[in-house]
């Protein structure tokens, strides 16, 4: 069983720098930590739905979670993958709006469930844990405006590069053999995520896999050296 | 107080009035003229910028040195608010599009202003949240539609946002070049340009030196939606 699909450890004593609950003081992270009720989520599973009312949001304790735009094509454009401590589905909570994305479990997922009015009563009276919330949404809306700004300026191989580096650096683990992303991504959800089509992806795989800086398994992307995958990020091909 | 030239869903729009009314006092006053500059990307300052009246725009450059044009911010809302929030360098560059009214405010004073007012903190998450709504939404179309939906959409939304309502139409209340506008949709200016003059032909819109009068916004945003009703749209 791979690593990602194993149960998940339930206490976690460090949360990742970047996630909400890595970000929060102490005292605010418990007291958040205690609202709503314990939910999990297998693999593939649909967790917020586009469209539907925000009622609840949902704090991600173990496990990855992919987040999709879909298009009145009915295509699914994968805008970011979140982790363990982020906080998912607050937007809609918040501005009492319908959901912009679809959630869906990249891995066996737990989490805690909390009720739209419980997380607005919370917020509203723990300004500290809000702007915790607000940075967390800031930091997403650096990444959104830097990605449109690479689509427009950045070729497509060096856009595949920088995913895998990004993804590698927030979820990654290091192994024997390298960075293993930590997360399963199909090439297809690289593109969604490069901004380029499925083709590009391939072309550039087989290229950094020629030149040994990826290795592949079945959904498995493995980074040789995060350092050599840049430079050929910096000049492609 | 100038009401009137808040843009409907921006911060000080949706605070609570006794905050509102303080934000309105904080930091001190400050006039730009068309052209200058507000923030610089890059730059480690950290003060936040009320809007009070006017326009700016907000641009990146990539390290190849295109320009893509963000966003356009209005009267109402803060600007800067991400260094102030995070401390990290200024992720675009704001441009004044006009005269500008502002109030600049020092970090501590926003971050102490926000503790006093849990309320306000939440209205300021929920405006980044907006705005993270429009930047992804521009991130789906740049992959999921044709430069012609993508310009549909793209004005679509500036006149829910920044259009004023006139007896010729909706009327952009943002002086817009198209460079500017090719830099907001992510496309480059010559298929920008046809797209804008189909849109003219077909009497959808009515275009003149940095002016845009959208004439019919119901074919515009059917423009917008080629597949027409289905799903409502994330927004």
């Amino acid at each position: 069983m791979p690593e990602w699909e194993k149960e998940p450890a339930l206490t976690v004593l460090e949360w990742p720098v970047g996630s909400l609950l890595g970000r929060m003081r102490r005292r605010d992270r418990d007291a958040l930590l205690r609202l709503g009720v314990p939910v999990s989520f297998p693999a593939r599973q649909v967790m917020l739905r586009q469209g539907d009312r925000g009622e609840h949001a949902l704090l991600l304790l173990s496990g990855y979670v992919k987040v999709f735009v879909g298009t009145r094509q009915g295509r699914e454009v994968l805008v970011a993958v979140r982790g363990p401590g982020d906080l998912l589905g607050e937007m809609a909570v918040l501005e009492d709006r319908h959901r912009c994305a679809n959630t869906v479990a990249g891995t066996l997922v737990a989490a805690r469930l909390v009720g739209g009015a419980e997380l607005r009563e919370f917020l509203g009276r723990n300004a500290e844990a809000c702007l915790s919330v607000a940075r967390t949404v800031s930091e997403r809306l650096r990444s959104a405006e830097k990605s449109r700004v690479d689509f427009v300026a950045t070729p497509a191989p060096t856009r595949v590069a920088q995913v895998l580096i990004e993804t590698a650096q927030r979820f990654g683990r290091r192994t024997p053999a390298g960075w293993d992303l930590g997360v399963p991504l199909t090439r297809a959800e690289v593109a969604s995520l490069a901004g380029t089509a499925l083709s590009t992806v391939e072309k550039a795989f087989h290229a950094m896999q020629n030149e040994g800086l990826l290795r592949l398994r079945y959904r498995r992307i493995v980074v040789r050296d995060l350092t050599e995958l840049r430079r050929f990020g910096e000049n492609p091909y | 107080m100038e009401v009137q030239t808040w843009s409907a869903n921006s911060l000080l729009a949706t605070l609570p009035p006794p905050a509102r009314v303080e934000l309105l006092r904080l930091g001190t006053r400050r006039e730009f003229l068309p052209g200058q500059i507000l923030v610089r990307e890059g730059e480690l300052s950290t003060h936040v910028i009320l809007l009070v009246r006017g326009c700016v725009k907000v641009t990146a450059t990539a390290p190849t040195g295109g320009l893509a044009l963000l966003a356009i911010r209005v009267g109402g809302e803060i600007v800067g608010e991400l260094a102030g929030l995070d401390g990290q360098p200024r992720s675009a560059t704001v441009t004044a599009a006009g005269l500008v009214r502002a109030r600049i405010m020092q970090q501590g004073t926003f971050h102490d202003f926000l503790t006093r007012h849990p309320q306000a903190a939440v209205a300021v998450s929920r405006t980044v949240g907006a705005k993270l709504r429009w930047a992804t939404r521009r991130r789906v179309d740049f992959s999921g539609y044709e430069v012609p939906v993508r310009v549909a959409r793209v004005l679509a939304e500036l006149a829910d946002s920044h259009g004023e309502r006139t007896s010729a139409g909706v009327e952009l209340q943002v002086p817009l070049t198209q460079p500017e506008l090719a830099a907001l949709v992510g496309a480059a200016e010559p298929t920008v340009h046809k797209a804008l003059a189909g849109l003219r032909r077909a009497q959808v819109i009515k275009t003149g030196y940095r002016h845009m009068t959208i004439r019919d916004l119901t074919r515009l945003r059917a423009a917008a939606d080629p597949d027409g009703e289905a799903s409502p749209i994330p927004s």
